[in-house]
């Protein structure tokens, strides 16, 4: 069962970072159902602590034994019946995919509006994306890191032009209209946290401090989406409620000196970004069907997968993205029983076994 | 190795489909519009665009400018036509301006901006004006028998100003304000023309070449030309157009709001002369008292003197420096307490009187909500100025 240690911490948190990222900076006050946008500095305030509750499931379950995964466990656990707990990882992390494929397809279709059809793209993007999760976790490591720093230092440059846009008058009072906007904002951050379930499978994979990196992550993604807010919010004010994707809008109306119309620096980061995310999961899920499937089979599933990602998103309806399997509530089931309740069952069989065990162990003497 | 081939057999697919390179369209197939002018017309808009057509370049290395005018039920459906009527595909991302007519402004704008706001290719940088009359006679007017560039329009409108669809849609949408924007007049040459910060006498004894104001809001043209330039702001209550702040009105209004760039303002004293005051820096701050009903408004104003006529034996001191402080102070806390109780009276909360209460009493803001702009006109508006003047040189 023993894992090779073949990514950093560092490395795993920043394709994790990095996976976060694209799903949180496409949100709005549209898609959040909330009307004022900067109630969601007190949501992520809040998401901070929550993800920290979320994670400890995992966390415990892999200090248990962390050379295994949670689909170790499973199969240990359960035998046969781990199947189970690996199809329904796959099917999670194959869920993740097709919705930031459709995520990727409504930015297509509302902001770029290329000339080139949506589908060569977002088939194109699969494409891609296979290649990344074929290459593995090391490949995919190494390219989140050129990655994260091209997109933390893109972040900084239209951080520092939008700072000066800022009219404080723009900054409402916290939960002025009520509670609506916080719990709106809160049950975006949570539902999309598909990398709780991640680490799930990862944390073996990684070897370096895994508190540390936990708290850096966790805290780098909420600050920087409360900065990214105070930005949006001073500079652009309510005109933000009317743009599906604020965030691209704050880098289009971002300048320094004569550069202008920043959104293109964006557009490219976030594909990147998207292109991690897809390779990362697509990974995940290949793994998890391995596990039941065999290495053989287990290509033939990816190769499935593949299409299926590409079939939803062509035949997928723009407009879904926030409404029925999409939906905040279902996002943050599916997220839960992966995430928490999956783990947290396996520590409760875990110990049953280990003080079985003992029992036994000492009736023996 | 199998999967080598499932890479050749998806490479090989995706050939077939990625149909990008041919269905590139090149620049010479785009019109790329600089400016929009919209106008009231019967049954929906007239539509005008100024746009550079790569296409019919008239030899030379600058592509031609080509106007064209629209009409359709809404303002898309005009847009659309241009398509068949030039053969080419419109571009709006590299839009400058859009000018709206006057009419059309007061009988509402909130129809046609949506598109503005929708549409991919539009920027909310694009800034905004009214124009008096017909934004077509805008975009149509000659600069040395060559048609004004939208880019000179735009240059018209100083960024500071934030007449843009950014921050008019920002006010219309958020109903804690109203917004406005530039507001452009077409004036001959020989005609008196109206710079903010000017009082009404001393307009009347100006010449031409005096009529300049430091952002160049004006269009130097030739003899007998038509002129363009921006007067003032137009001023809205929802999405529609109230009147035009024009000359004091105008300063008071930036005054109020903060803006840079107030231009001149001629003062006279009895005992010391004419100086002409450069204002170079402002900045407010509004704040609110919602149990006494009172907004306080401090203005601090930066200027230069860089144009004194004094009177005989007149010498400026530091006592004459302070006495022309207290005259600027005092002259312009009457222009913007003017100019406010006059906004508020029509119903139109441009300095966003609204929000500051929302901010700093959101309880008083939520039980007024409904007929909180009536309750303004309840307010006592308390405008304290405060000048630092600074003189280079002496007298001659």
């Amino acid at each position: 069962m023993g894992k090779r240690l073949i990514i950093s911490v560092p490395q795993m948190f920043s394709m994790l970072f990095i996976s976060r990222l694209v799903v949180e900076t496409t949100y709005s006050a549209i898609m959040s159902q909330g009307n004022n946008i900067l109630d969601h500095i007190l949501s992520a305030g809040t998401a901070f602590f929550i993800v920290f509750l979320l994670i400890l499931p995992i966390y415990f379950l892999f200090n248990m034994d962390n050379s295994m995964d949670v689909l170790d466990n499973s199969y240990e656990l359960l035998g046969k019946t781990g199947n189970l707990v690996s199809g329904l990882y796959a099917l999670y992390f194959l869920f993740t995919c097709v919705h930031t494929v459709a995520l990727f397809k409504i930015f297509l279709s509302n902001v770029i509006n290329p000339p080139v059809s949506t589908e060569v793209l977002l088939t194109t993007m699969v494409i891609a994306a296979s290649y990344g999760a074929y290459k593995g976790v090391e490949g995919l490591a190494r390219t989140s890191g050129v990655i994260l720093f091209f997109m933390i230092i893109s972040m900084i440059f239209i951080g520092i032009s939008l700072f000066d846009q800022i009219d404080c008058l723009n900054f409402p009072p916290f939960l002025y209209q009520g509670t609506q906007s916080f719990e709106g904002g809160l049950m975006y951050m949570i539902s999309r946290s598909s990398c709780i379930p991640a680490m799930a499978i990862l944390f073996p994979m990684a070897k370096g401090n895994l508190k540390k990196g936990i708290f850096i992550w966790n805290l780098g993604i909420y600050a920087l989406i409360s900065v990214v807010i105070l930005l949006m919010v001073g500079s652009m004010g309510d005109f933000l409620q009317t743009q599906l994707f604020p965030v691209y809008t704050a880098g289009s109306i971002a300048k320094i000196g004569s550069l202008e119309h920043l959104d293109a620096l964006y557009l490219g980061i976030w594909t990147m970004g998207i292109f991690i995310k897809l390779s990362l999961f697509f990974m995940l899920s290949g793994e998890c069907v391995k596990k039941f499937a065999g290495e053989k089979l287990g290509r033939f599933f990816v190769l499935v997968f593949g299409f299926i990602m590409i079939f939803f998103g062509i035949f997928l309806n723009k407009n879904a993205i926030s409404s029925g399997i999409f939906s905040s509530p279902f996002l943050l089931g599916s997220m839960l029983l992966v995430g928490v309740v999956v783990p947290l069952a396996l520590i409760i069989l875990k110990k049953l076994k280990t003080e079985k065990l003992s029992i036994e162990g000492k009736e023996k003497q | 190795m199998k999967t080598k081939k499932i890479a050749v057999f998806f490479l090989s697919v995706s050939i077939f489909f990625m149909s990008g390179c041919s269905r590139t369209v090149q620049l010479h197939e785009r019109m790329v519009i600089q400016g929009i002018g919209v106008d009231l017309a019967e049954n929906g808009y007239k539509v005008t665009i100024q746009a550079l057509d790569f296409k019919n370049s008239q030899g030379g290395t600058e592509p031609s400018v080509k106007l064209i005018e629209l009409k359709g039920k809404s303002l898309l459906e005009a847009l659309e036509n241009s398509k068949k009527q030039s053969g080419l595909i419109p571009m709006y991302s590299q839009n400058l301006v859009l000018i709206v007519g006057k009419s059309l402004a007061t009988s509402g704008m909130d129809n046609f901006l949506d598109f503005f706001i929708r549409h991919y290719e539009a920027r909310p940088t694009v800034k905004v004006c009214v124009s008096e009359t017909d934004a077509a006679q805008v975009l149509s007017l000659k600069r040395e028998e060559k048609n004004i560039q939208a880019k000179e329009i735009s240059d018209l409108i100083p960024e500071s100003l934030h007449s843009d669809v950014m921050h008019f849609v920002g006010s219309l949408h958020g109903k804690t304000s109203d917004p406005y924007c530039a507001y452009l007049s077409i004036q001959n040459n020989g005609k008196e023309n109206i710079t903010p910060g000017k009082n009404q006498s001393e307009d009347e004894g100006d010449n031409s070449s005096e009529q300049d104001t430091k952002n160049g809001t004006e269009s130097q043209e030739e003899n007998n030309e038509e002129l363009l330039s921006m007067t003032g702001i137009a001023f809205f209550s929802g999405d529609k157009m109230l009147g035009v702040e024009t000359q004091n009105g105008f300063l008071g209004a930036l005054a109020v709001k903060g803006i840079q760039g107030l231009g001149v303002y001629n003062i006279h004293s009895e005992n010391l002369g004419d100086i002409s005051l450069d204002i170079v820096k402002t900045k407010s701050k509004i704040s609110v008292n919602t149990n006494e009903k009172r907004f306080y408004i401090d203005i601090e104003l930066g200027t230069n003197a860089l144009e004194v006529t004094p009177n005989q034996g007149a010498n400026i001191g530091k006592a004459e420096q302070e006495q022309i402080e207290k005259q600027l102070d005092d002259e312009i806390k009457l222009i913007c307490e003017q100019t406010i109780r006059k906004l508020i009276n029509l119903n139109s909360d441009i300095f966003r009187f609204q929000k500051v209460i929302l901010n700093s009493d959101p309880k008083y803001f939520q039980n007024h909500n409904e007929n909180l702009k009536e309750i303004l006109k309840e307010f006592d508006y308390i405008v304290n100025v405060k000048s630092s003047l600074s003189i280079t040189g002496t007298e001659i």
